[in-house]
C-alpha cells in the first residue's frame, strides 16, 4: 500500500466534492494500492492541519456548520510550504486574468517537489509552459484533466489513449452554463435575460455570469487544449472570442425551423487558430447536445472523428476527474 | 466539374435543340438551361441572335469535345469555363439586419461574382429589437466560399451584426 499525503487547497464546492469522493472511493483506492491521507485543507479564511490525517467527514460537517474549516490563519501557499506532504490538490477559485492564488500555490508546490492535481484553469491559461517546465525541473507530476470539461475525459484521452494519432482539430461545447441557456431559451420561448435569471436561481450561472456568457471560461479550456494536445504556447489573449449575449430567441427559433441550432463552440486547430463563438449546428449532429452537457469532437488521422460527452460541471463530476488523475499518478502498474 | 457555357443562337425555332445535341451525344450532364429569349430582349446579342447559358457537369475532355462539336455546327461560344455554384453555406446574422441596409448586404455578396444569396428568411420581433436573418449563399467553390466568409465577417463587423457561421466551416 502506497500512502500519499495530500493537501486540498480550496474548500469550496469542488474541494468538498474531492473530500466526498475520497470518502466514497476509499475502499476502491485501497484495492488499487493507494491510501490517500489528507493532512491539510485550506480555504479562504485559513487552514486545518493534522499530519496523521484529517477526518474528512468532520471537516465537511465543520464547513457546513461554520462556513470554514479554518483553525489556523494560513494561506494555501503557506500550507504547501510548511506541511510535510506529497500531493497538492489545487482547487482554489479560478482567475484567468491574474492566475489568482492558484498560480502561487502551484509554483510553491513544484519548487518544493510536490505533485499537483488541479481543476483550476486560471494558472494554466496564463503560465502553462512555465508551470510545466517547473514541474519537469523538480520531477513533479502535474495533472489537470478536471480543468477542461469536468467529467468529460479529453486531456488524458488525447494524450494517452489516442497516442500515435495526429490530431487536426478539437471542437466542442466547453461551457455547460451557455449550453443550458441556449437550450432553455428555445424550449421556453424566452429571452436570453429571462433564462439567465433562471440559471442564476438554479445555481447553474454565477450572479456575475460574464465569465461564462462572454466565452472566457470556454476560451481558457481551449487554451489548455492547445497547449496540452498541440504543444502550443498560447494564452487566453490568443483566442478569437465571441459570447452568447447577442443570441435571441427569434434567432434560435428561425434556425430550428431550418433544422439547426446555435451552440457556443470552442475550437482549436493545429494551424494555431483558437476560437470561441456561437455556431450553427445541425440538429442531430454529435455536437448538438442539450442542457449543461459538454461535448468534444476530436479529428484524427487514424481513428477518424471521435466524440466524447459528459457533465462539464458539478462538484462530484469534477472531483471524479481529479480522482482519475490521482490514481494515474500513484497506481503501481 | 461544373461549367457554364454562354452560347449565341439564331432567334429561330429549333435552334436550342440543335445546340444541345453535342451535349447529349457526348453524354454530359446538362444541369440547367437559361434561355434569355423572353426576358424583354435585353440579352439579345443583336442581328436576330439570342444568348443562352448552359450549366454542365462533365470532365474537362468531354467539355472540350462539346465545344469542338458546337463550333463545327456553327454555334458561337461566347464564354466558357466559369464554374457554377458547388458550395452552399447557411449563416445567421443577428442585430439590426434590416436597418443596416439588407439590400446592400445582399448585393455586396452577389457582386463578388463568385457567390450569390439564394435564400433568406427573417424574424423581426419588434421595432428596435434585433432581427435574425438566416441567409443561404451559393459559391462556386471552396476557396471562393472562404472569401465569402471573410466578406461576411467584414460586413458583420462594419454593421455591428453578430455572424453565426456553420460548424462545418473550415
Amino acid at each position: 500500500m502506497k500512502t500519499v499525503k495530500a493537501s486540498i487547497i480550496g474548500f469550496g464546492s469542488i474541494g468538498q466534492g474531492v473530500a466526498r469522493v475520497l470518502l466514497m472511493k476509499k475502499d476502491y483506492l485501497e484495492k488499487e494500492g493507494i491510501d490517500i491521507k489528507v493532512v491539510a485543507i485550506a480555504d479562504s479564511k485559513g487552514a486545518v492541519i493534522d499530519e496523521n490525517g484529517l477526518d474528512l467527514e468532520k471537516c465537511l460537517d465543520m464547513k457546513a456548520e461554520k462556513g470554514t474549516i479554518a483553525e489556523k490563519k494560513m494561506t494555501g501557499a503557506e500550507v504547501i510550504e510548511q506541511v510535510d506532504h506529497d500531493l497538492v490538490i489545487e482547487v482554489s477559485p479560478t482567475d484567468v486574468i491574474t492566475g489568482g492564488a492558484g498560480l502561487l500555490n502551484m509554483q510553491t508546490a513544484f519548487e518544493k517537489g510536490l505533485d499537483v492535481v488541479t481543476s483550476n484553469k486560471g494558472p494554466l491559461t496564463l503560465k502553462f509552459k512555465e508551470l510545466n517546465e517547473l514541474a519537469d525541473k523538480n520531477v513533479c507530476d502535474f495533472r489537470y484533466e478536471a480543468t477542461v470539461g469536468g467529467a468529460m475525459p479529453i486531456i488524458n484521452l488525447t494524450k494517452e489513449v489516442m497516442a500515435g494519432n495526429e490530431i487536426a482539430s478539437i471542437k466542442g461545447i466547453f461551457n455547460g452554463t451557455c449550453n443550458y441557456i441556449l437550450t432553455r431559451m428555445l424550449e421556453e420561448k424566452s429571452s436570453y435575460s429571462e433564462i439567465l435569471t433562471e440559471a442564476v436561481d438554479l445555481g447553474i450561472a454565477e450572479t456575475d455570469p460574464t465569465y461564462d456568457v462572454e466565452g472566457i471560461d470556454a476560451a481558457g479550456k481551449i487554451v489548455i487544449l492547445a497547449n496540452t494536445v498541440f504543444g502550443m504556447n498560447k494564452t487566453i489573449n490568443d483566442v478569437d472570442r465571441t459570447g452568447i449575449t447577442q443570441i435571441t430567441y427569434e434567432a434560435l427559433e428561425i434556425c430550428s425551423k431550418n433544422g439547426k441550432t446555435i451552440k457556443l463552440i470552442g475550437e482549436v486547430k493545429k494551424n494555431g487558430s483558437l476560437t470561441v463563438s456561437p455556431r450553427l449546428v445541425p440538429i442531430g449532429h454529435p455536437l448538438s447536445v442539450s442542457g449543461t452537457l459538454n461535448v468534444a469532437s476530436i479529428q484524427t488521422d487514424l481513428a477518424g472523428e471521435i466524440t466524447v460527452t459528459g457533465r462539464g460541471a458539478g462538484s462530484i463530476e469534477t472531483a471524479s476527474a481529479i480522482l482519475s488523475d490521482i490514481i494515474s499518478i500513484y497506481k503501481e502498474y | 466539374m461544373k461549367v457554364t457555357m454562354d452560347i449565341e443562337l439564331k432567334d429561330e425555332p429549333g435552334q436550342l435543340i440543335s445546340a444541345l445535341e453535342p451535349v447529349s451525344s457526348n453524354k454530359a450532364n446538362l444541369i440547367s438551361v437559361f434561355h434569355y429569349h423572353k426576358t424583354g430582349g435585353m440579352t439579345k446579342t443583336g442581328g436576330g441572335k439570342v444568348q443562352v447559358q448552359l450549366v454542365l457537369d462533365a470532365k474537362v475532355p468531354v467539355i472540350e469535345k462539346i465545344k469542338e462539336d458546337m463550333e463545327k455546327a456553327g454555334i458561337r461560344i461566347l464564354r466558357i469555363g466559369e464554374e457554377k455554384y458547388l458550395e452552399t453555406i447557411t449563416v445567421v446574422m443577428i442585430g439590426h439586419v434590416v436597418n443596416t441596409d439588407i439590400r446592400d448586404t445582399i448585393s455586396r455578396i452577389d457582386q463578388t461574382g463568385i457567390a450569390e444569396v439564394t435564400d433568406m428568411s427573417l424574424s423581426m420581433p419588434e421595432i428596435n429589437k434585433p432581427t435574425s436573418a438566416v441567409i443561404t449563399i451559393n459559391a462556386i467553390g471552396n476557396d471562393e466560399l472562404k472569401k465569402v466568409v471573410a466578406l461576411l465577417k467584414e460586413i458583420a463587423k462594419e454593421k455591428d451584426l453578430l455572424l453565426v457561421l456553420p460548424i462545418e466551416i473550415e
